[in-house]
């Protein structure tokens, strides 16, 4: 396993746990409101924070594990150096897209740390600085998987599952 | 408007070259509101706002906390105890293993909410039992990849919370809505496999004396089924009634838990799928005694299918905010809602483009290219969004079962391994399944009742 | 010149806000330039979250996404923390009207609360009061010990109201609200006239209490500032003024709806609960740290929160409020 693999599996199996900690988190919140009159405050924005990081967490592995999904019933009518074009130009896509993405969330992120900006009032105040750093760390990530995808796909090794 | 029609054609464009769907979602977008707005900095601060915000709800954390519970419930191994009671209560009946795959799909539909799940669980299952009584081998896996479907109609789905996430839809409701036309399909399905046994007895082995075949098949993950390794004989005769009744008290238990929470409204549906899956587990542990690497496989497995899809669930939003700004609405709405086509005409063309669509692309995808344009069109013509849902739903859903994508014919073959039968006999087979479905849409089209009625009993 | 203006809200038209621009602020701002100028105008409308979120609006407005955005100043709690002064002082005056007047009037006078859209490159066009904020519950209440144990769901920024009594809060939105009731899961739901009256919650919780939490200055017109910079100062003239009947017209179908509102749940056999004075200043007694820790956290922020929050006590007064009195900010 390369590197960039270990990272992928490794942010994976984090937000995979986290994913299950929320369900955790939920029945606590339900049944201490049903039972105890102690509903667990908070609750709404942990989870409403939880999901977008855990989505760009996991992006990495998804990208490289073939996971994301795609037409290709066209492609595989055509001749095979048309497919590996197209398979060329699709990785080149993600890689643009997510890299884009990266480059896009980082002024956001840069005011949100400087003013100090949070979300939630009642609560729980959460800053938001660490998930825009979350979305540009998983869409660069995303994107240099694109890439290493792309380089398979030239040297014809084309990707195993993994 | 003059910038929606290339908009558009550049998705399809980039779809069918096989580009991420996510990607071309996202690069058509960008260009869109690039051309709209004539500023980049504009675009890419939309982008960058959409991908903080568009998963900031409590509704997106439904998806993978429902899929985890049926992951959990999968790899229990309970839908094999599922089948086993259902067929030995059902002896004496020509094509009781048929049967019996169809009754224990539409229960096993209450717990899970993903068809491919249920396709590859009931050919492990039900396929080689099939086999040993001399069923025809298309018949068998036709009726496996058939019944699966009912997996998506009968809540709680999958396909229903991304509906209900992308119109903003009570997913409670939805829910409710599957389940009248689910149960006809599934008497369809019942109908359609006892006539065809009583006039083809041949197709569907000796008959109803024959017992229990034998073969144990491991408690195992359903998506490493849908890859298709080995197929092992099961000897389901170590399933004891004790076995049974424990589990079908188990899973009638996480139904009612789950689905009577939200409808009787203890929870709401995010707060169901979270118990449900802690429950879920609990179940697999206590009763199934699944291990530790099962449990940790299920989870990654869970975050390996919805991270594609909250990253795409963004990418469409990102997409129907630019059709938003083109003011693509106003068009059509002065298009359609003139009155010269009508409302029906309009429904039969959505309806052919979901059933195209569901034969090349997968049902999540399709919903999320079509929908956001579909559904404003729907309400626009007079149908009532939970029906107009149930509609789409069946339309993609009968898509995957036919040539040439037929996602779930594809899993039933690969998860059966066996080379004596051909992919386009299975087809064949499934044929009057997705006949079937196209019924009920008919029927929900006409008698919209069928999916409002019990959501208007509960929700009021 | 042929302007094409991006006009959005999070909310769907339901709320005067929002239907006020569908009705009257667009198609007026379309007659008079065409009408009074040699330009003509024409508005993509994108209501309900369909280009932008709710929590979205102002960020849309500040990059120009949005030409003009529509906002409750809830959403922003950070970037708009000054504006918030009306949630950071519960039991404010019941009529939108009087309430929208206030809120005019704070903004006229204290430039730090225009200023703090500015600083996110928009100009405030219209500051509007939302309907009136107050109690529904399944079973009749009178005094803040009948409260004790019962759970009370509230959006979020309402939840430190009822952290003033022993009532249980519960977080919840509006959707749920129905449902939760109706099985007993939540006794009692914090919100306005409109949306009990909208989501007919009174058929679950058929007690209204009028404890006048009060109409909240919450609700923004802005527009893109450097949009507004580019266009011809006669077109901005009528913009500003149709933004200012659009006000008026929001504070007065406010006031209407939520009349109606209330009239519809009685007829429909709801019961209005009136509360005692001596309650309303127990309760405010109980929530004196909510606008003190506002003025504090201002103060830190270099905000002049302080300021603005005992104006707004000091209108309240003047203006018959028998409770804000009780506040004292340090
Ligand atoms: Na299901
Ligand atoms: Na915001």
């Amino acid at each position: 396993m390369s590197f960039i693999e270990k990272i992928n599996r490794g942010l994976m199996s984090v937000s995979a746990i986290w994913a299950f900690l929320l369900a955790v988190i939920i029945t606590l919140d339900v049944t201490g409101r049903g039972l105890f009159d102690a509903p667990l405050t908070g609750t709404l924005e942990i989870i409403v924070n939880s999901i977008v990081v855990i989505a760009f967490l996991q992006i990495a592995f998804a990208v490289r594990s073939k996971s994301m999904l795609r037409a290709d019933f066209v492609v595989h009518l055509l001749p095979k150096p048309v497919q590996k074009a197209l398979e060329v130009f699709g990785h080149l896509c993600g890689a643009a897209i997510f890299a884009l993405l990266c480059y896009a969330v980082l002024e956001p992120m840069a005011d949100a740390f400087t003013s100090g900006e949070y979300e939630g009032e009642g609560a729980l105040r959460v800053p938001t600085w660490p998930i825009y750093a979350v979305i540009a760390g998983g869409a660069a990530l995303a994107a240099i998987n694109y890439l290493y995808m792309l380089v398979e796909t030239l040297q014809d090794r084309g990707g195993e599952d993994v | 408007m003059g910038i929606t029609i290339p908009v558009l054609g550049l998705l399809i464009v980039l779809v069918f070259a096989g580009v991420h769907i996510a990607v071309s979602l996202a690069i058509t977008s960008l260009l869109g509101l690039f051309l709209i707005t004539g500023s980049l900095d504009i675009t890419i601060a939309t982008f960058a706002s959409t991908a903080f915000q568009g998963l900031r709800g409590y509704v997106f954390a439904a998806l993978p906390l429902f899929m985890l519970m049926g992951e959990f419930i999968s790899r229990s191994g309970a839908a094999q105890d599922l089948y086993v009671g259902i067929n030995r209560s059902i002896r004496a009946i020509p094509g009781r293993l048929a049967l019996a795959t169809v009754l224990g799909n539409a229960v096993f539909a209450f717990l899970t909410g993903v068809s491919i799940a249920a396709a590859a669980a009931f050919t492990r299952i039900a396929y080689p039992q099939m086999l040993k009584l001399g069923y025809d081998r298309g018949v068998a896996l036709g009726v496996i990849a058939g019944s699966s479907c009912l997996g998506m109609l009968i809540p709680p789905s999958n396909l229903m919370i991304l509906w209900a996430i992308l119109v903003e839809e009570s997913i409670g409701r939805l829910f409710l809505a599957g389940i009248l036309p689910g149960l006809m399909l599934a008497g369809l399905f019942l109908i359609y496999v006892l006539l065809n046994a009583w006039f083809r007895p041949h197709l569907y082995g000796e008959g109803p004396t024959a017992s229990v075949a034998e073969g144990e098949p491991q408690p195992r993950s359903l998506s490493a089924a849908a890859s298709g390794d080995d197929l092992q004989p099961s000897p389901l005769d170590t399933v004891t009634s004790r076995d049974v009744f424990i589990s079908g008290i188990c899973m009638g238990g996480l139904i009612a838990a789950v689905l009577g929470g939200i409808w009787f409204g203890a929870f709401t549906a995010t707060e169901a799928a979270g118990v449900g899956a802690l429950l879920a587990l609990i179940f697999a542990i206590a009763v199934k005694r699944l291990g530790r690497k099962d449990i940790f496989e299920g989870i990654l497995q869970v975050g390996k299918t919805a991270a594609p899809l909250m990253i795409m669930i963004l990418m469409a939003l990102l997409y129907s905010r630019t059709l938003a700004l083109t003011g693509i609405g106003g068009s059509i709405e002065d298009f359609f809602g003139s009155g010269v086509i009508p409302p029906w005409a309009v429904l039969v063309f959505m309806v052919c483009i979901w059933f195209i669509l569901g034969m090349l692309i997968d049902s999540k995808s399709i919903m999320l290219l079509t929908v956001p344009i579909f559904a404003p069109l729907g309400e626009l013509i007079g149908y009532d969004p939970i029906a107009f849902a149930i509609i789409g739903i069946l339309a993609i859903e009968a898509g995957i079962l036919t040539p040439p994508f037929g996602l779930i014919v594809y899993t039933v073959k690969a998860a059966a391994n066996d080379d004596k039968v051909s992919t386009l006999r299975i087809f064949g087979a499934a044929t009057p399944y997705w006949i079937c479905l196209l019924i009920v849409l008919v029927a929900v089209a006409i008698w919209p009742e069928l999916a409002t009625g019990l959501g208007d009993m509960v929700f009021g | 010149d042929r302007f094409n203006f991006r006009i959005g809200a999070g909310h769907p038209a339901t709320l005067p806000y929002v239907s006020e621009l569908e009705s009257f602020f667009v198609p007026e701002v379309v007659r008079r330039i065409e009408a009074e100028t040699d330009h003509t105008a024409n508005f993509v409308e994108a209501y309900g979250g369909s280009v932008a979120a709710l929590p979205e609006i102002f960020e849309a407005t500040e990059s120009g996404l949005l030409d003009f955005g529509a906002m409750a100043t809830t959403f922003e709690p950070s970037a708009l923390y000054l504006n918030n002064y009306g949630f950071q002082t519960p039991f404010g005056i019941g009529d939108p009207v009087r309430a929208g007047a206030i809120a005019r009037e704070l903004y006229d006078t204290f430039p730090a609360l225009p200023g703090q859209v500015e600083a996110h490159g928009q100009v405030p066009l219209a500051v509007m009061a939302s309907s009136n904020y107050n109690i529904i519950t399944t079973e009749p209440w009178a005094t803040l010990e009948d409260l004790e144990g019962r759970r009370i769901m509230a959006g979020g920024p309402n939840l430190a109201w009822l952290d003033a009594t022993d009532a249980t809060p519960v977080q919840g939105s509006l959707g749920d609200a129905y449902n939760g009731m109706q099985t007993g899961v939540f006794d009692g739901m914090l919100i306005h006239y409109q949306g009990m009256a909208g989501f007919n919650l009174h058929e679950v919780a058929p007690y209204i209490a009028r404890i006048d939490f009060g109409s909240m200055p919450i609700n923004l017109l802005n527009v893109n500032a450097d949009r507004w910079e580019s266009l011809p100062e006669e077109v901005r003239t009528i913009v500003t003024e149709v933004a200012l009947e659009y006000e008026a017209r929001v504070n007065e179908a406010n006031a209407a709806r939520d009349e109606t509102a209330v009239q519809t749940m009685v007829d429909a056999g709801a019961t209005l609960l009136e509360i005692a004075s001596d309650v309303r200043a127990a309760w405010a007694a109980g929530a004196v740290d909510i606008p003190r820790n506002a003025a504090a956290e201002g103060a830190e922020r270099g905000l002049p929160s302080a300021e603005v929050i005992g104006a707004y006590i000091e209108a309240l007064i003047s203006e018959g409020s028998e409770v804000a009195g009780t506040y004292a900010l340090n």
